[in-house]
């Protein structure tokens, strides 16, 4: 999610009325803007806010939010751009096709700037280039003094090594290869020209650097400050249809600070096109379903006043069926579903009275669910304490309780104490134990929740299962006590089992068992061994007892 | 969600991944193809075999919501789930690794935005005792339209406890689903702070057994 800085003042300049911040913060919320911080330099009230839709890339500066809110407050949004005729090209050359195939351009005339107009053009960029445009790969954009440019330009790749210029705020000229090794840009997004042989150019007529996509502009034609008035905006890319989308938002934030678009033909080896293109986009939507889907009565002529305030256009109305238009700068409207969220938040989610649903339905719990609370019970009516423990732990708890089995690694973990997935409840049990060896005596403890454990036949190559550890730390803590726990639990869910001795890596040999339901091991029991107890540092004898409710469940059915 | 979504390429990393077994063998190959359609389709970017077979651990207790939808949820029906859900985050006072999140859905042919909103502040009201709620507009990739719930606590003030809304029709297509369903995504560990009176997450997995035998464990509605 982008966060942005803006200024109050200027906020209110585009949109035309003053604002307490109160009532701004709220107008912000229906942009889905979230205001972090708020602080007065120099004089300006500076804003800092999180933009939360990553999808509407339009509101991610001052300009777009102004266009927003006077929509919402009833100023009407602009859906037409006037677009002057190409005067010139940009060339697209083959060479250039296969490192960074796309490229869509503009110049904006007359553009009043200023110290604040400059900064949120720059701020926008990187927004857009590092969100929006997946840092860079699948946009880029660049910004030029257009009166410094002889056109036609042209986009070409070229050898690394065969071009060199000054980069922006760089004071000597560097061949390409040298730029991604010297400059700190060039070092940030090297990784992008990996492995090509070609890097991509963007040069004026006279052969004079403008850009050198993704990277960097050049410091003389392709820079700009708070003055300049003509700008020219080109966007690279992977994907055309965002690299426009990119454009648009560039372009029609450039217009609210007074500039004139021109568009320009851009000629590739597979045809002609004129960018930008800012013919508003359609959707037709049924404005019944929307009704429907809303829960709020509301004829189809209200539907379009108030999609109005959203930013549409409703073109035609015909029956309940509504052609809408919208500018061109938005791609996020994929569906009817995107114009009710529109609508909805047009009339104010808190204006809108709660309902509950009135159809019945029955309810249940999920049989293992319903295993669950029934151990649970059981266990706290042997006057256990329930517990609640991470299922992430360390190798090292899983070690030192000797619990066999492999494990599933993270490959990312924010520390290595929770490295791994529990593949049972006993070492984290003991774990707990070892916390708590101050606390009075007899503990009792357990706790019923999920572990992973290996299972080839599983498409994943694990399976989750529910297991319940149960654990009685005193000084007569011997095996017959949780073996009549576990035999007292299986005795009330009615199974029949048989128990036999099992050895365990954990347990005293000779002192522990396993409890067999039709042949399946559901459950294990046993005096845990003094070397695991040391390890864990508990001076108290464990008797320790783990149930598969998972497993248990399957027998039960 | 969409493979390429913004938050899982800026270096976010708000997902666990696992370094063995990597990837999950064989996936139903009728709707793996439905759901790739739909979003090479909608979403615009080139679907990914590797990533969307890469096994995580689960952010959001909302892949069990389209699982259920997945295995054939009745119409109408309602549906929730409890679920502990792991997040790579700074472990503070307010931040855990791991965290449950309480998840539920409601399918029919009638089902409105306005229900969703009344759901909601049924939570507000039992859970946190209140019904001053606020609806803020938010997103999520995969609900639209969406909200997020916040609840006026008497002493902590307005408080995030959710997100909600209505499943895109870009998760329910391909999942054969042609009815409008609701859903929302609660952090219950909130609420369970609010009504124990505590201010800090970590008790919640507290290791300290006095601490636990000393907690009330009735509450008296």
């Amino acid at each position: 999610m982008p966060t942005i800085t803006i200024e109050k003042e200027d906020l209110e300049r585009l949109v035309g009325k003053s604002m307490r911040l109160d009532d701004l913060e709220e107008y912000l919320l229906a942009a889905k803007i979230e205001v972090e911080d708020v602080r007065v330099e120099e004089g300006r009230t500076v804003l800092e806010v999180e933009v939360c839709d990553t999808n509407r890339p339009d509101l991610w500066s001052v300009e777009g939010i102004a266009r927003f809110l006077r929509g919402m407050l009833g100023k009407g949004v602009q859906v037409w751009y006037k677009v002057d005729k190409p005067v010139s090209k940009v060339f697209v050359e083959r060479t250039v096709l296969p490192v960074r195939p796309y490229i869509a351009c503009a110049v904006v005339r007359g553009v009043d700037l200023g110290r604040s107009g400059y900064e949120q053009l720059i701020q926008l960029q990187e927004k857009l280039m590092l969100t929006y445009g997946r840092r860079r790969r699948k946009v880029a954009i660049g910004t030029s003094n257009a009166d410094l440019i002889r056109f036609p330009v042209h986009y070409r790749g070229v050898d690394p090594h065969s071009a060199s210029f000054v980069p922006l705020y760089e004071t000597v000229e560097m061949d390409l290869a040298e730029i991604l090794e010297k400059t700190e840009k060039g070092r940030e997004y090297a990784f992008i020209l990996e492995g090509r042989d070609v890097y991509p150019l963007l040069m004026d007529d006279r052969g004079r650097v403008i850009s050198f996509p993704p990277i960097i502009n050049s410091d003389d034609i392709g820079r700009i400050d708070e003055k300049t008035q003509n700008i020219f905006v080109d966007v690279t890319g992977t994907d055309w249809r965002v690299v426009n989308i990119a454009l648009n938002v560039v372009v029609t934030a450039l217009v609210e600070r007074g500039g004139k678009i021109q568009a320009l033909e851009i000629i590739r080896p597979d045809g002609k096109f004129v960018t930008p293109n800012l013919t508003p986009k359609r959707i037709s939507v049924d404005a019944r379903r929307l009704v429907r889907l809303a829960g709020i009565p509301l004829s189809t002529k209200e539907v379009a006043k108030i999609l109005k305030k959203a930013g549409y256009e409703p073109k035609r109305i015909r029956g309940d069926c509504i052609d809408l238009l919208y500018p061109a700068y938005r791609g996020d409207v994929m569906h009817e579903r995107d114009v009710l969220e529109d609508l909805l938040v047009a009339l104010d989610y808190n204006k809108i009275e709660p309902e509950s649903p009135a159809f019945f339905t029955k309810g249940g719990l999920q049989r293992i669910t319903w295993l669950e609370d029934a151990i649970r019970e059981l266990l706290i009516g042997f006057g256990a304490q329930e517990t609640l423990n991470f299922i992430l732990t360390s190798p090292s708890v899983l070690n030192k309780a000797k619990q066999p089995g492999s494990y599933v690694e993270l490959e990312n973990p924010v520390t290595s104490t929770y490295s791994v997935v529990r593949n049972a409840i006993f070492p984290v049990l003991m774990d707990f134990l070892s916390a708590n060896t101050s606390a009075s005596y007899p503990q009792k403890v357990f706790e019923i929740g999920e572990v992973v454990v290996a299972d080839e036949t599983s498409p994943a190559g694990v399976r989750t299962e529910v297991h319940a550890g149960y654990a009685a730390a005193h000084s007569k803590a011997t095996y017959t006590e949780v073996r009549q726990v576990v035999e007292a639990v299986l005795h009330q869910l009615g199974v029949d089992f048989i128990v036999r001795g099992r050895e365990m890596p954990f347990y005293i040999p000779g002192r522990s068992a396993e409890f067999l339901v039709q042949n399946k091991p559901v459950a294990h029991a046993g005096e845990v061994h003094p070397a695991v107890l040391e390890a864990f540092g508990i001076e108290m004898p464990v008797a320790y007892a783990e149930i598969n409710v998972s497993l248990l469940l399957e027998v039960l059915k | 969600m969409p493979q390429d979504h913004p938050a899982s390429d800026i270096g976010a990393g708000d997902v666990y991944t696992v370094k063995a077994p990597k990837r999950y063998g064989s996936v139903p190959d009728e709707v793996y193809q439905r759901v790739k359609e739909v979003h090479e389709r909608s979403w615009g970017y080139k679907w990914s075999d590797e990533a969307a077979k890469r096994l995580i651990l689960r952010s959001h207790a909302t892949a069990l919501s389209a699982a259920t939808l997945f295995e054939g949820a009745e119409i109408p029906g309602r549906y929730f789930t409890i679920s502990r859900v792991f997040r790579p985050d700074q472990l503070d006072a307010k931040h855990l690794l791991e965290f449950n999140q309480l998840d539920g859905i409601i399918l029919d042919e009638n089902i409105t935005f306005r229900h969703l909103l009344g759901i909601l502040k049924e939570f507000a009201i039992e859970f946190a005792g209140t019904s001053r709620v606020r609806f803020k507009p938010a997103y999520f990739p995969f609900t639209e339209p969406s909200v997020e719930l916040y609840v006026k606590h008497p002493e902590l003030g307005w408080m995030e406890v959710g997100g909600a809304g209505m499943f895109r029709e870009e998760l329910l297509e391909p999942l054969d689903v042609h009815v409008p369903v609701i859903a929302w995504g609660l952090g219950i560990d909130r609420f369970f702070m609010v009504s124990l009176g505590i201010d800090d997450i970590r008790y919640l997995f507290a290791k300290d057994l006095q601490w636990i035998r000393d907690q009330k464990k009735i509450w008296v509605v």
